[in-house]
């Protein structure tokens, strides 16, 4: 069975095997040589080529499994709680009239903070002065 | 219950005046449109009509804007009595001009009367009316800062009890504290010098309306750096009371 499929492969392909022959007889020698050439080179391009995919495709593979097996990394955030810490504390870190100078100092820097200078909505609107019936 | 009318609600009169303004004055262009290439006796009746319009809804929006600015006057936490009651007395007769102004418009008995009456508005606005305004805006922006610089003044005066308790205590070196109690009255006077001077370049402001905006604009930059000046006083006591709180 092996034997008839390749009897018939012969018979299909002779005709064009026999057909490229004729043509390469007709090629005159000196060309030949640079054809040979020509080919050889295209033929280790093209190989390089498949060789490039498919290590291409392998190296891909292995990033997205590397990526769906480790976590990402979350960035950390610097935290910084609006109460500045004291890490050396003196015994005035508690002191009542402290923290209430501290308290009333919060309440003056937040009014400092909102403050507008400008009274913006007041100033003189545009207003047409130039009232005639010459032009 | 009878709305309390404060600064809110004077604006809010203002505004809404000010929105009629510039919708009477769109038919007034109009109809001055319409007059003005045939001079009709009707486009005459109705140029009138529109110009009259105009004006009248002008002078409410000037006296709305005036109320709102007293009103805002009364409310200003950092200004004296006496201080309120100067500019009271400066801005009620510039009420009461427009009040009469709008009142006496309705006699008009032609466009060139109307002419006439807007021109006398014209006048009293740039010499009198604006030039007011900007010095209330400056004194509101004063006030501001005044009543922020004593809060300011009231830390420092606790602060420095509290200082010179610990100091009697002995417990805890406090000899920077003198030196920076010093720098934080400096700053205070330069605060206290950039109000004046803002209230001496609005009193010193020129009649020309270019000279009297930019007098204005320098006398509020001015009240910027004397506002930074408390900003400054502020950072330097919470690093005070910082170093009292730390060993």
């Amino acid at each position: 069975m092996y034997q008839n499929i390749l009897e018939r492969f012969k018979k299909l392909t002779l005709p064009t095997i026999t057909a490229m022959k004729t043509y390469w007889e007709k090629v005159p020698p000196r060309f030949r040589k640079v054809l040979k050439v020509a080919g050889i080179t295209l033929g280790l391009l093209f190989f390089l080529l498949i060789i490039f995919s498919v290590v291409a495709g392998i190296s891909k593979k292995r990033t997205t499994v590397v990526k769906n097996v480790v976590p990402s990394m979350v960035p950390r955030v610097a935290t910084s709680s609006p109460e500045e810490k004291i890490l050396n504390p003196s015994r005035y870190a508690t002191d009542s009239a402290i923290l209430k100078i501290e308290e009333d100092l919060k309440s003056v820097e937040k009014e400092l903070n909102d403050l507008e200078i400008n009274e913006v909505n007041l100033l003189p609107p545009r207003l047409d002065f130039e009232i005639n019936f010459e032009k | 219950m009878a709305q309390e009318f404060n600064y809110d609600k004077a604006y809010q009169d203002y505004e809404y005046n000010y929105s009629l303004y510039t919708r009477a004055h769109d038919d007034y262009v109009l109809a001055k449109a319409r007059y003005l290439p045939d001079k009709t006796l009707i486009s005459g009746e109705e140029a009138k009509k529109a110009t009259l319009m105009m004006l009248q809804v002008r002078d409410e929006t000037v006296r709305t804007l005036l109320t709102a600015i007293q009103m805002r006057v009364n409310e200003n936490k950092g200004l004296s009595g006496s201080q309120k009651e100067s500019l009271f007395k400066q801005i009620d007769p510039e009420v009461k001009f427009y009040e009469d102004h709008k009142i006496k418009l309705v006699s008009a008995g032609s466009l060139d009367d109307l002419v006439s009456d807007s021109n006398k508005a014209k006048d009293r606005f740039e010499s009198i009316t604006q030039p007011l305004i900007y010095a209330s805006l400056v004194n509101l922006s004063i006030g501001k800062t005044v009543y922020e610089r004593g809060n300011v003044e009231k830390v420092i005066f606790d602060l420095k009890a509290k200082v010179a308790e610990i100091k009697s205590v002995g417990d805890k070196d406090t000899s920077l504290f003198d030196r920076n109690f010093i720098d934080l009255e400096n700053k205070l006077t330069r605060s206290r010098d950039k109000e004046t001077e803002a209230q001496d370049l609005v009193t010193n402001a020129n009649k020309s309306f270019a000279k009297k905006v930019s007098y204005y604009n320098n006398a509020i930059a001015a009240i910027q750096g004397s506002y930074l000046y408390l900003r400054e006083v502020a950072t330097y006591l919470k690093e005070m009371i910082r170093i009292i709180k730390t060993n």
